[in-house]
């Protein structure tokens, strides 16, 4: 057993590095076979983010315009009547459904002589200061007039102040599907009533959540849970094209995250031809960065700039060697005095009358 | 390197310091009184007269010596000594008794007492360069110098023995014997003497060559 265990500790490996270049294959795998390292240096690729998902189509309301066209509003109010389908279109930024839903709701209602429901959902998009979409043009006089009294209503009531704080640093709010409206925690004022409020961070799964504005004052806070690899894939790749360097701090943070790697180098060319330049990151963090001219001389320096390991200091200068040397010295000269003050005498005793 | 260590280890660790100490009566016999007293008893004859046998000629005796371990270090003066070892254990050291034959002059009655102490100084002479001992106690100890009509075979203790063959008080010719000393350390000859202000000190010979050095009446 104790066999089994020491030769699992001499022949265990060191930890583990993902080394990463977005520029050139060639150049992580020449990284990666730096020789007498402590550490296992493994390539990885980089991430190719899927697609995002397609935004709802706009097929619903087609059907529901549909359905009021030939007067069957149950059926109308039956694709439109549910709220999530205009907080969905908030959430993606997509205003415009979100009116033309609205819109199409109050129509339905209003033919359907649900006049106090057509006035809340009238309200509601005038609360959302979303614009009238062209579709109102095919209504009838009647949802016009009723959008354009509620507006005037809505615009007339004083604004509610609304306080937004996040648990994500740097978090970017948007209200009603207006992008980056402020960066948390902010302050606004609103129209009374529901709202919808997302927040978005780099290495964050974008969040949306109902604000109902209320009183005189109404303050949230939102979360938002980490990122899952393809969502930070997408996040880094939108980043790298956003001219980002490779080597920056969300950047390599986001690739972490993509590659599921605690440990992670990148390399890639340096500001100036003929050089390399590159960073270490550990938990997303990075530690050292630094630019040489030779790709295994660079990860050796931000190996140990990032205190993965420490290069081997010679024997000699190292202090336990001076101590031993010294405790040597003073062992030996004290066996020497205690052999020499010891020795043993012989007196040979003669008589010389 | 290691074995050159362990060899200068060895080295001096086997490396054994030699001294030679010799033992004398002084340059001019000064330490030879106690082989020159008379006994009261014997009508103040010399102990040395002991040797004379009836046909006028001389019988032979033995010088022997003795180291006598005394358990600590008294001082030096007979009293001293005496008092000492009238409380402690002195007692020659069993295997360091040896003994040489000698003839020590007989004398007349009315010899000068300097041409006396020169005469047993040349007898003493002969058994000059005689090896006493090889090795010294390593302890503070009295060498005792008895002379005596017995002989070395009578004397010196068999392979056996566990105590010495004690001296015949009717035998002794005379006594010395040093300081306690220690003679691994001692920088100087080892002066051996009899401390008597009178020529009548076969009481002080008896005493000096007792088993424990106990006074004898």
């Amino acid at each position: 057993m104790l066999t089994l265990l020491v030769c699992s500790i001499l022949t265990a490996d060191g930890p583990s590095i993902t080394v990463v270049s977005d520029a050139d294959d060639g150049l992580a795998k020449r990284a990666a076979e730096t020789p007498e390292l402590p550490v296992v240096l493994t390539v990885g690729t980089p991430p190719r983010a899927e697609p995002e998902a397609a935004q709802p189509s706009t097929e619903t309301i087609g059907l529901a315009r549909k359905a009021w066209v030939g007067a069957d509003f149950p059926a109308c109010l039956k694709l439109l009547d549910d709220d999530e389908l205009v907080k969905r279109a908030l959430a993606l930024n997509d205003r415009s459904t979100a009116a033309r839903t609205l819109a199409w709701r109050v129509a339905c209602k209003l033919g359907a002589r649900q006049t106090d429901a057509a006035r809340r959902d009238g309200v509601w998009l005038a609360a959302l200061q979303l614009p009238l979409p062209d579709d109102v043009g095919a209504m009838t006089p009647e949802v016009e007039t009723l959008l354009n009294t509620v507006r005037r209503e809505v615009d007339a009531e004083p604004r509610v102040k609304v306080s937004i704080s996040s648990t994500v640093k740097d978090a970017v709010i948007a209200i009603d599907g207006r992008p980056a409206t402020c960066i948390a925690p902010c302050r606004m004022e609103l129209a009374r009533g529901l709202h919808v409020v997302q927040v978005s961070a780099d290495g964050y799964t974008p969040t949306a959540v109902p604000l109902t504005a209320a009183g005189d004052e109404t303050n949230v806070t939102v979360s938002a849970p980490p990122a899952d690899p393809s969502l930070a894939a997408r996040q880094w790749q939108l980043r790298r094209s956003s001219g980002e360097p490779f080597d920056g701090g969300r950047s390599m943070q986001l690739l972490s995250i993509a590659l599921r790697s605690a440990r992670l180098l990148v390399v890639g060319p340096g500001e100036t031809t003929g050089t390399l330049r590159g960073a270490l990151a550990i938990d997303g963090v990075v530690q050292a960065r630094a630019e040489r001219d030779d790709v295994q001389a660079l990860v050796r320096d931000l190996l140990v700039r990032g205190k993965v390991y420490e290069p081997s200091v010679p024997l000699w200068k190292r202090w336990p060697f001076w101590v031993a040397i010294g405790a040597a010295a003073v062992a030996t000269g004290v066996t020497t005095a205690v052999l020499v003050a010891n020795r043993p005498i012989t007196t040979r005793v003669a008589l010389n009358p | 390197m290691k074995r050159t260590v362990l060899s200068v280890l060895m080295l001096l660790g086997a490396c054994t310091v030699q001294r030679e100490v010799s033992l004398t009566f002084g340059s001019e016999g000064e330490g030879l009184d106690g082989f020159m007293c008379r006994d009261p008893n014997a009508n103040n004859q010399f102990l040395l007269d002991r040797a004379k046998d009836g046909d006028g000629g001389v019988k032979s005796g033995a010088l022997v010596f003795d180291f006598v371990r005394l358990g600590g270090v008294p001082g030096c003066r007979t009293g001293q000594l005496v008092k000492w070892c009238s409380t402690h254990e002195c007692k020659p050291l069993l295997q360091t008794r040896s003994c040489v034959p000698i003839t020590l002059p007989t004398v007349t009655p009315m010899i000068p007492r300097e041409d006396l102490r020169a005469a047993i100084l040349t007898a003493m002479k002969q058994a000059a360069s005689f090896g006493v001992l090889n090795d010294a106690p390593d302890e503070f100890v009295i060498v005792r110098a008895v002379g005596t009509l017995q002989s070395c075979d009578e004397l010196l203790p068999s392979a056996a023995a566990v105590e010495l063959p004690a001296f015949d008080k009717k035998l002794l010719t005379g006594c010395a014997y040093s300081c306690p000393v220690l003679l691994d350390r001692v920088d100087q000859d080892v002066y051996l003497g009899f401390e008597t202000l009178t020529g009548l000190c076969e009481q002080g010979v008896r005493t000096c060559s007792d088993g424990q050095l106990q006074w004898q009446p």
